[in-house]
């Protein structure tokens, strides 16, 4: 990105540096630089599935991949990360993993209730894929073992960013959802240790009331052009400038 | 002024149902100028000690807990002990680094350490010690003695050691067949301590969640047998141990009409009174049977 256009008009064909990648083990050559995600569709590949905000926040682009004689498993999400000689990639779209039913304001903020919907936790036996297979490397063994002795502020913490891509249940050997479990000490956090949020509520007062009703009405008989135009025209928060 | 700091886990239970354990255990030492720090990052203690030595996985766990202790120590700098509390973590904690420090087991060190490539090795030099140990070699039971603030001389107490503090013998914290150290802090206290035959008899363990009436009888006869002995309360130092001797008495009495109650505590709350701490960081409200009533008649006789 550094060239400048006069540096890159000197030369007539710009020779683009090629790298192999391998996706489903078939090779394919491809710019280096692109992301996987881009890479794949370079390759001809149409995402359908499995991609989604293309900014490393979704989750949707999992990806699991390893290099010619070297033992590890790497993972990463497909939108972030740049393809690199030799890489043999699959996508994992999508883990299954239960996800318990509860009512938040019924489950106490302790170990015991967090057990009774996630038992699978109690099978740690602390190998720690889950935290080796994290794109976001988050310490997810020590959020599940923080969830086990009812630390929830803890597991809280260290679970924030999680983005629920899944890879820590496919690669975890006692079968454990940790991203559901984090979601659940996420919101026990919220509930039991987070003092409510006053705009939250002022907000949510100025909704029930009907303040938005008419604005709401407004947006919705307008025509796709009027609306383009509203959003080009948008103000966009700067950089830096908070109120 | 502190004058021992030494690298402590303390387990799960300690953090979640149990914290009357920890806090009375932290501030008992606080007096003899002993902090115990706790390990600022760590994991389940496996729970169990594995018994098949080729399932290498089972001693992952434990593993990661003594490499954070050799860590943490790397930093304090003034020993290579790691502090355990609850009964069940020691003896895990312990009979893996007897595991890890065996030369006849280098081939096994080798494979845990490469798997966990996340980590530094474990090096084998994190001595593995009860709290009750601590008590008996650094701070010594005549020192405890001189800092009694509350008589508790009218009380008999009987000290229950359970499997996992005696047993196997490589990891006992006393003589396995005949262990004093309970009972010398019952002495220490200045209240009478009362040896019964079944001191080290198991209490159900794990049992308790698939087959309670099984528990429910080893209850009733540990028990009993105290009582028979002339204890008013017994003392322990396990919480699987205190779960099922105090709160299985509610399903005892409700078997056996002639029962009666039996205050259980955990020894390190046994000292904390003596030692005059506040009897509210004992949260008496949380066990089964309350002993305060048991302090308050006996101080005012």
């Amino acid at each position: 990105m550094g060239k400048s256009k006069a540096a890159l008009k000197e030369v007539e064909k710009p020779k683009m540096e090629m790298v192999t990648i391998y996706i489903m083990g078939k090779a394919y050559k491809v710019p280096a630089g692109l992301t996987i995600m881009k890479a794949m569709e370079y390759a001809g590949y149409r995402f359908i599935r499995g991609a989604g905000c293309r900014a490393g926040f979704c989750g949707a682009c999992a990806t699991i991949y390893r290099f010619k004689d070297d033992y590890k498993l790497y993972m990463a999400l497909a939108c972030q990360t740049p393809v690199e000689d030799g890489m043999y990639l699959t996508q994992i779209p999508f883990v299954p993993a239960n996800k318990a039913k509860y009512d938040i304001n019924k489950v106490s903020p302790t170990a015991s209730s967090i057990i009774r919907y996630y038992p699978e936790i109690t099978r740690c036996v602390s190998c720690n894929t889950c935290t080796k297979a994290c794109p976001q490397e988050l310490n997810v063994m020590d959020y599940i073992q923080a969830s086990l002795r009812g630390d929830i502020e803890t597991a809280a913490k260290l679970s924030f960013d999680c983005i629920q891509c899944g890879l820590c249940a496919a690669r975890c050997p006692a079968e454990i959802a940790h991203y559901h479990v984090a979601q659940l000490v996420r919101r026990l956090y919220a509930k039991y240790y987070l003092k409510p949020s006053k705009n939250l509520e002022k907000r949510l007062k100025e909704i029930q009331e009907g303040k938005y009703e008419e604005m709401l009405n407004k947006l919705m008989k307008m025509s796709k052009e009027e609306l383009k135009k509203l959003y080009e025209s948008r103000e966009i928060e700067k950089v830096g400038v908070s109120e | 002024m502190i004058l021992l700091r030494l690298a402590y886990f303390p387990g799960c239970s300690l953090k979640s149902d149990y914290q009357n354990f920890e806090k009375t255990a932290i501030e008992v030492l606080r007096i003899f100028n002993i902090e115990l720090v706790e390990l600022p990052r760590w994991n389940c203690c496996g729970t169990v000690f594995s018994l098949s030595s080729d399932n290498l996985m089972n001693y992952l766990a434990p593993a990661r807990i003594l490499i954070r202790a050799q860590e943490l120590n790397k930093q304090i700098g003034n020993s290579n002990i790691l502090v355990t509390l609850c009964s069940m973590c020691y003896n895990t904690i312990k009979q893996t680094n007897n595991v890890l420090t065996a030369d006849e087991n280098r081939d096994k060190i080798d494979t845990i350490n490469a798997f966990m490539d996340d980590e530094v090795d474990y090096e084998g030099n994190v001595v593995v010690k009860h709290y009750l140990e601590i008590l008996r070699d650094y701070v010594g039971f005549d020192k405890i003695a001189e800092n009694i603030k509350r008589d508790l001389s009218k009380l008999k107490i009987a000290p229950y050691y359970g499997c996992l503090l005696l047993r196997p013998d490589v990891v006992a914290v006393d003589d396995p067949e005949q262990p004093k150290i309970l009972s010398e802090i019952i002495k220490s206290v200045g209240a009478e301590p009362v040896e019964f035959p079944l001191f080290n008899e198991c209490c159900g363990a794990y049992n308790t969640v698939t087959n309670p009436d099984l528990v429910i009888e080893k209850i009733y006869q540990i028990l009993t047998s105290a009582k028979e002995s002339g204890a008013d309360a017994i003392i322990t130092s396990c919480p699987l141990c205190f779960f099922n001797l105090d709160y299985r008495q509610k399903y005892v009495s409700q078997k056996y009409s002639q029962f009666s109650k039996i205050p259980i505590l955990y020894f390190t709350q046994l000292l904390a009174i003596g030692l005059g701490l506040d009897i509210s960081l004992c949260e008496f409200n949380k066990h089964f049977v309350d002993p305060t009533r048991l302090f308050k008649e006996r101080r005012s006789e």
